[in-house]
């Protein structure tokens, strides 16, 4: 290929709106946000998974639909605004779902509707889609979506491993052997205190990495 | 930010309502066809799964036409009640309703082996929601030939597991009725001392209050069965 990109696909303002909300400022661990639905459905790996990628498509389409209308939107009833572009993006994946994917539809049902009070989504919008260009909210939506996703995914592994021994609902720990050694699944791990507890271990090891992120008072 | 008049704040809500509520009602009318049919299905599995045939989503229908030979529905009294299909009626509704007003799904088919079953849908509450399944009776309606048992969002890993094969198969071979005749239900107890007591099973450790709405869904919802087993059982004589 001779001719040269004159634009890259993602300058590199770009590119950092959608990788500093994965590790440096992550929804989750660096802002705190999200915790609840963290708690709630990292108990196994397939509904983790599921949650992040419904979470990455309802935050980026509202994300690009409040920014493309953002000059129209009256301030006074934005937050309205927001939440009903939200709770319809919710609604039509929840349908959906039930449509095509009944199975995963039917075990994430009650969470799938529990994705409107993401404080991660509406936080955002107010903050970035609201006063940004369509393109940028977009990316900056699946930036934060995706990190949300991550620490669901990473969590969900260790809460499915360790708790009950599968991954994705097959026996990983079984066909190893460890249990002939004496080795039990901790039930703990699928409480929900547990997921809290994974949660700051990975707190934890990120401050230990980056100390930037680490407040002092 | 510039200011927006009061009219138009209003303007624009009622433009988002009309734009929301058109899309909305758009996708729930072109997606219905296809969530019922997934429901029926789901259902037609469940049924299947109480007499032990395991079946995927696409296989479900032929299994079923083939295991199935009889539904209709009933009304407390164990009378037939004409003109209801039993697959499209929302226990939950029913054994809401008064007694003189249910209409309760009967379904009769074989098991694999090509014995007489009778199955029969129940509805209860878990901890956290509901929890439902199907009752397959033998020929004898006393000796329960398996169950099938879901909810809605009981806790993965301690009451969620009333899904799983292991609690149910405990079911198997268990009795509604003692020596005497009596209706006694099947228990999900603590301690049940011995296995072979044909009224009780073990609980769930830490599903305390699911355990309990499972015994309280089979004890209601099969009271509401009696006038049509005790018919049907002389009718079998």
């Amino acid at each position: 290929m001779e001719k040269q990109d004159k634009k890259p696909l993602l300058t590199n303002k770009e590119k950092k709106l959608l990788s500093t909300p994965v590790w440096k400022d992550n929804p989750i661990t660096v802002q705190v946000l999200g915790i609840c639905s963290a708690l709630a459905i990292t108990v196994k790996l397939e509904p983790s998974v599921v949650m992040a990628l419904a979470v990455v498509v309802v935050m980026g389409v509202s994300s690009t639909i409040i920014s493309l209308i953002r000059s129209w939107i009256p301030p006074r009833i934005r937050i309205i605004v927001q939440l009903t572009v939200i709770a319809t993006m919710v609604i039509l994946v929840d349908q959906f779902l039930e449509a095509f994917a009944y199975d995963v539809s039917r075990e994430l049902s009650v969470f799938v509707g529990l994705i409107i009070t993401n404080c991660i989504i509406m936080g955002r919008l107010e903050a970035f889609a609201l006063s940004n260009k369509p393109w940028p909210s977009l990316l900056d939506a699946v930036g934060n979506a995706a990190g949300y996703g991550i620490i669901l995914i990473i969590v969900g592994f260790f809460r499915e491993l360790l708790g009950s021994g599968e991954l994705w609902g097959y026996p990983v720990l079984e066909k190893t052997g460890i249990y002939q050694i004496g080795y039990q699944d901790n039930g703990l791990m699928i409480l929900p205190p547990m997921a809290l507890i994974t949660v700051g271990v990975i707190i934890w090891i990120q401050r230990h990495r980056n100390k930037d992120l680490i407040e002092t008072n | 930010m510039k200011d927006f008049s009061n009219a138009y704040v209003f303007k624009f809500s009622f433009a988002m309502v009309f734009i929301v509520a058109l899309l909305l009602s758009l996708a729930a009318t072109f997606l219905q066809p296809m969530q019922e049919r997934n429901e029926r299905t789901e259902k037609k599995r469940n049924i299947l799964s109480a007499i032990q045939i395991q079946v995927n989503a696409n296989e479900a229908s032929s299994y079923y036409n083939k295991a199935i030979t009889d539904q209709f529905v009933v009304n407390s009294k164990g009378e037939r009640v004409a003109d209801h299909e039993p697959l499209e009626i929302d226990l939950r509704l029913e054994i809401a309703k008064q007694d003189n007003e249910m209409l309760l799904p009967v379904y009769v088919g074989k098991n694999p082996s090509g014995k007489k079953t009778y199955i029969f849908p129940v509805h209860g509450k878990g901890l956290w929601g509901a929890v439902w399944g199907y009752i397959a009776l033998r020929e004898d309606l006393n000796t329960i030939e398996g169950v099938y048992f879901d909810h809605a969002k009981e806790t993965p890993g301690l009451g969620a597991e009333i899904a799983d094969s292991e609690f149910q198969d405990q079911f198997k071979q268990k009795k509604l009725f003692d020596d005497a005749q009596q209706f006694q239900s099947v228990s999900v107890l603590k301690n049940t001392g011995d296995a072979d007591n044909p009224h009780s099973v073990q609980a769930l450790s830490g599903a305390t209050i699911t355990s309990r709405g499972v015994s309280n869904m089979l004890r209601d919802n099969m009271r509401y069965y009696l006038p049509f087993i005790h018919q049907e059982k002389k009718h079998n004589n």
